[in-house]
């Protein structure tokens, strides 16, 4: 898989984890908080694992998070939709199916065996955060007192998923070849028959899922970025000459 | 192997999970030891990728190291490799349920032995257990994921 592709999904996994996190305590029920607590600390860990996978040693990964100028980065722009339940739902259900997707075309080898060993591990964590996010599209989409929010929110996060698959704005070097079979745009129809199959069967409507994954923008596009990359370094900009990093 | 090796081997398999009272070894977290030109090298396997609780398993190898020969240079290895319930060991098994958590294959309730366990919930408060209740006695017990491989994890 192409180091620009696991790189961008990084950086997914790290902004969506993070976002995640505020729902700890302003959870909508208090087993919800259980849940996104845990499912926001794994994909920080997950965020981790593939920087790690793509080559990038503790420094590096350090660096990723807490010195990258914001330029720099470049998430999709569902994975800064946390900010009301349906968008968080709908955005969350759509972004761990493009990483189910991922891991399976990862799993299925490719030139890198490193991320084809780390593919089997990720995945059942994965499945988990997937069943949990379907599950709630299920309950909005099925409560009389939420269906119809819902379906909006659900039209509003497919029409903001072009990019999921979509060319990182930086260019970011190095690149392991994809499988055969799975390009960007190969993985991208593969993720939206999935949603538009689950969808249905809900009776919710998925075909308006981009037909093709469009490039994303650098992170100073979006000002959400911001706000979030100044929250994870507050610590470190409050103290910088703590010491910071894992114990090795 | 020397004296001291085996010193710190013994130590190593001291070292505790730092949230539940069961040894590394006995978690199946710790895989192994090798004692290379006069160094350690320790492979350990997280229960789930997030775990929190590696900065604290490390210190710990590092420390139980430490105590032995605070001059041995420790290597510590986070082996990618699949973890499950099935890797605590039968002592293991006795140490989790005397506070709740069960790790046996078949489910059983610590409290009153009953078979009659079922999910309560997909998330617990750590992210290698889940909730179940036990139908007979009502209590509350903590499953370590994997642990019912037939119902999901």
């Amino acid at each position: 898989m192409s180091d620009d592709l696991l790189l961008g999904w990084a950086d997914d996994l790290m902004v969506h984890g993070h976002g995640l996190a505020r729902w700890i305590v302003d959870y909508v029920d208090l087993e919800e908080s259980l849940a996104v607590g845990s499912i926001s600390q794994e994909e920080l860990a997950h965020a981790r694992t593939v920087l790690e996978a793509c080559g990038l040693g503790p420094a590096e990964r350090e660096d990723w998070v807490f010195t990258r100028e914001p330029a720099d980065w470049s998430p999709a722009t569902l994975a800064l939709s946390t900010l009301d339940w349906p968008s968080t739902v709908g955005a969350a259900y759509l972004i761990s199916l493009a990483g189910a997707v991922l891991l399976e075309a990862l799993a299925a080898g490719g030139d890198d065996a490193t991320l084809a060993e780390v593919a089997p591990i990720m995945q059942p964590e994965q499945q988990l955060h997937l069943r949990h996010w379907e599950r709630w599209v299920s309950i909005l989409s099925r409560d009389p007192e939420t269906s119809t929010e819902f379906a909006a929110a659900l039209e509003a996060a497919l029409a903001d998923s072009a990019d999921l698959f979509g060319e990182p704005a930086p260019a970011w070097q190095g690149g392991t070849a994809l499988p055969a079979g799975h390009d960007r745009a190969t993985l991208h129809q593969r993720w939206a028959e999935r949603a538009q199959a689950t969808l249905s069967a809900l009776d919710l409507d998925g075909s308006s899922a981009p037909p093709v994954p469009k490039a994303r923008q650098p992170g100073t596009a979006h000002p959400r970025l911001l706000e979030m990359l100044s929250t994870m370094r507050s610590v470190r900009t409050a103290s910088p000459d703590s010491i910071y990093g894992g114990y090795e | 192997m020397s004296t001291t090796e085996t010193a710190i081997d013994d130590a190593l398999a001291r070292v505790e999970d730092p949230e539940l009272p069961i040894t590394l070894a006995d978690l199946g977290v710790l895989r192994s030891v090798e004692h290379v030109d006069g160094a350690v090298r320790v492979r350990l396997v997280p229960t789930r990728l997030g775990c929190p609780g590696r900065d604290a398993m490390v210190r710990g190898v590092h420390e139980a190291v430490a105590d032995v020969d605070p001059t041995r240079d420790v290597e510590v290895i986070w082996d990618v490799d699949s973890w499950d319930a099935s890797q605590v060991s039968g002592q293991g098994r006795g140490a989790l349920a005397q506070v709740g958590v069960t790790a046996a294959g078949d489910v059983t309730c610590p409290y009153c032995n009953s078979t009659e366990v079922r999910p309560a919930g997909a998330f617990g408060g750590s992210l290698c257990t889940r909730p179940y209740t036990c139908r007979s006695c009502g209590a509350t017990v903590d499953a370590l994921r994997g642990a019912l491989a037939s119902r999901g994890s």
